[in-house]
């Protein structure tokens, strides 16, 4: 084992520079460890504590920068000092074109001139705006942000439809663009599936299931909830029916939403009659399908297997469900009676209500749907209760509970301390933008909640995603929750255990 | 380009050329550094903002008037209510030690993995995990240990130029510990004979760090640190949480380092 090392002397680079660079030296073959830092007194000592220091440093000053390579051999270690030069000219490189964001989109287009989306996140009352001026520049717009006037959310559309382009949003939280997860968004698969919803964690519920089956997605399209609504006449939910009906890569269809208004369910169904590619339609509550079950449609339908093997999976599903649910319940004591969801995305929210008006009478909602009646206190749960956290009464001054969990933690124990509970019911929803590290923040208060009551998840995510779902969902079991593959089969555990 | 702000720290005179960055250029005054920035970069005691800056090639000498500069060879007027004013002239309300608890909370979330915020949460240390690293976390934590429990000169003086970067993770505590100081109680700086004891024994070759090391040691904030303060001091909750998130976006650690310095000083206070 050798040290070597060099000095550059009155070389300056920013720390992130230097610990990514300092990292790819140490996977280099043959390196056993690595440092780059400047030549201060208290790194030299800690080169020497960590046996990185090399006699030769004690000529540097505090503004020059070291370089310290352990490696097994000589000749490794010199290859990995031959190569600090190009790691630092690559990361300075990519500093150097991402460093200086835009302020304007006058900027940022002449910094990409060939950029054709812009992605729009500022207060809703310049966003209309901002978004108009996207649109005159010829870019499609994903808008994040809420709270734009409806008029102006019309005009934005009639004039993209006019000169074919896209306005994803207003509210439009998720949507992934050739391959490319905008804003909440998982790391999927592509492949062959083509998604329109009106639905946020929707899109992210079916993107996840379909890439977790092995097949992908082409385009993930959100157009926001109100884009179906009477008003609106569903513009922008119909253009990107029609570009994915067009889109090579596309081969099955799969449109998500909460019904809509029936005007807008008549020019989406006369669209739908021209287009030759096989479509699955899931208006959330319009029938007894779920997410799940118009995922795993579309991917049975992209890769030509028959539909019946769904339904198949599905009924054996089911079975296991009752065989879980049968053990859970009797570890029920008197008076336990009632499920409480606490839910961070609101389709998830809705999908639960419409569940469990087909398996338990009493059901409460802050954001009824279907049979759901309104909970009176959105703070105090009413027999079997589904909360959407995400809703504006719970989202004033904090951040989104997909990111935030301790307003739901605090929830969580509330529920898992009244005896009426026997079943605490939760979505986890993972992928760019939500909690980086879910697991270690839930954990502790589901090992708590799990000495009184069943905690059932289901987590919306893949192995890609920064969170890596399979280790949050390791963790998850490990503190006590019950995790299933979807928010549906979730909903039906909960409710069968009651 | 046009002058949004100069600092109240910048007088008038000539400051010849020091370095230069991509969204900074800067000019020697004395033993420390003023700087001309891009508008990301913000309002500081020694800062310039332009607005469309563009950091050129020049070399040359800073020309600072009464009412104008002269940089890369461009007069730039500015009136005297564009005097940025880095004195903080307010007290904490009432609900100061409450807001820390919504600072800690985003700053943990906010910020880089190897920030020096490891010392707020011990589990953030597995962000650690070079020989280097290691030894670096462990050296920080004694170093801390002993500003606040043993011989804090000592302790400032080991952790002076602790980290990788041309701002050491360090010195960035360092200077959050004397903003932390000068705010204890009183909002003034009240301690001004430990304020100077601790930066003469942070004191380095390295007059970026002096630079904001003396400015933190005279109470002079830069504009993200003083509006996270004003936050802490009289604003909402999600004032807090975003005035936090403009802090932990400087540099890659460096202002998750000094906010870190600042919250464990207010919280030993």
């Amino acid at each position: 084992m050798i040290v070597t090392g060099q000095i550059r002397k009155g070389a300056y680079f920013d720390s992130v520079t230097l610990m990514r660079v300092g990292k790819e030296i140490g996977s280099l073959p043959g390196v056993i460890d690595a440092a780059i830092v400047m030549g201060t007194k208290a790194n030299k000592a800690i080169l020497n504590s960590s046996g990185l220091l090399r006699a030769q440093f004690s000529n540097a000053s505090d503004t020059d920068l070291l370089v310290a390579v352990k490696a097994k051999t000589e000749d490794a270690g010199q290859s990995a000092l031959a190569g600090v030069d190009a790691l630092l000219k690559k990361t300075a490189k990519t500093t150097a074109s991402t460093e200086v964001p835009s302020v304007n989109l006058r900027g940022a287009l002449d910094m990409l001139p060939d950029a054709n989306l812009a992605l729009i996140s500022i207060a809703g009352r310049y966003a209309g705006d901002e978004a108009m001026r996207a649109l005159e520049n010829g870019l499609h717009v994903m808008l994040f942000s809420d709270n734009v006037p409806l008029e102006k959310e019309i005009a934005l559309k009639k004039f993209a439809a006019k000169r074919g382009l896209l306005v994803m949003g207003p509210d439009c939280g998720t949507a992934i663009i050739n391959g490319v997860p905008l804003a909440f968004a998982n790391v999927v698969n592509r492949g062959n599936i083509g998604i329109v919803a009106a639905a946020g964690t929707g899109l992210q519920e079916v993107s996840c299931l379909i890439s977790n089956a092995g097949a992908g997605i082409s385009q993930a399209i959100g157009t926001g909830g109100r884009d179906v609504k009477k008003e609106v006449g569903g513009m922008m939910f119909i253009e990107a029916l029609k570009a994915l009906a067009k889109d090579e890569q596309t081969k099955v269809i799969l449109l998500v939403s909460k019904p809509p208004h029936p005007q807008v369910l008549n020019r989406i169904k006369k669209v739908l009659k021209s287009i030759r590619k096989p479509v699955v339609t899931m208006f959330i509550g319009a029938s007894d399908s779920t997410l799940e079950e118009a995922a795993l449609t579309a991917v049975a339908l992209s890769q030509r297997k028959k539909s019946d093997d769904v339904a198949k999976q599905l009924t054996a599903r089911n079975i296991e469900i009752q065989r879980i649910a049968k053990r859970e319940a009797g570890k029920r004591k008197n008076g336990q009676k009632y499920v409480r969801g606490l839910f961070s995305g609101g389709t998830f929210c809705a999908e639960a209500q419409i569940l469990f008006s087909q398996m338990l009478t009493g059901v409460y909602s802050n954001a009824p749907t279907g049979k759901a009646r309104q909970l009176k206190n959105s703070l105090k749960s009413q027999k079997n209760t589904v909360i959407d956290l995400g809703e504006d009464e719970f989202t004033v001054g904090r951040p989104h509970p997909m990111i935030d969990y301790s307003l739901r933690n605090k929830r969580i124990l509330e529920e898992a301390a009244d005896p009426e509970t026997a079943v605490i019911l939760l979505d986890v929803v993972l992928g760019y933008g939500s909690n980086p590290d879910p697991a270690s923040e839930l954990a502790c208060v589901i090992r708590q909640a799990r000495r009184n009551v069943s905690v059932v998840c289901s987590i919306t995510g893949t192995d890609k995603d920064p969170q890596n779902r399979s280790r949050v969902e390791a963790a998850l079991r490990k503190a006590g929750a019950i995790v299933m593959p979807s928010n549906a089969a979730a909903c039906k555990l909960a409710g069968s255990i009651i | 380009m046009r002058l949004v702000s100069i600092g109240d720290q910048i007088e008038e005179g000539i400051y010849p050329f020091h370095s230069r960055f991509h969204r900074a250029v800067n000019f020697r005054q004395g033993d420390r550094l003023v700087s001309v920035v891009h508008e990301q970069i913000g309002d500081g005691p020694l800062n310039i903002v332009l607005r469309e800056f563009d950091a050129g090639e020049t070399q040359n000498a800073l020309e600072v008037g009464t009412d104008r500069i002269n940089f890369d060879g461009r007069t730039l007027p500015f009136a005297s209510q564009q005097r940025y004013c880095s004195v903080l002239n307010s007290h904490p309300g009432p609900h100061f030690r409450e807001k820390l608890v919504v600072f800690r909370k985003i700053l943990l979330k906010a910020s880089h993995p190897k920030s020096l915020t490891f010392l707020l949460d011990d589990s953030r240390i597995r962000n650690f995990s070079s020989g280097f690293e290691r030894a670096f976390a462990r050296q920080v934590k004694f170093c801390v240990d002993e500003i606040f429990h043993g011989d804090r000169l000592n302790g400032v003086r080991t952790l002076a130029g602790c980290g990788i970067g041309l701002t050491p993770s360090g010195d960035d505590f360092i200077a959050g510990y004397l903003i932390g100081l000068n705010l204890g109680g009183t909002g003034v700086p009240a301690s001004g004979q430990t304020a100077d004891e601790v930066f003469e024994a942070a004191r380095s070759d390295n007059i970026f760090s002096n630079t904001f090391l003396d400015l933190a040691r005279q109470g002079r904030l830069f504009g993200r640190m003083k509006n996270l303060i004003l936050a802490l001091m009289h604003d909402s909750e999600r004032a807090v949480q975003e005035m936090t998130n403009r802090l932990c976006a400087i540099g890659g650690s460096s202002g998750a380092d000094l906010g870190t310095g600042f919250y464990v000083t207010m919280c030993k206070l």
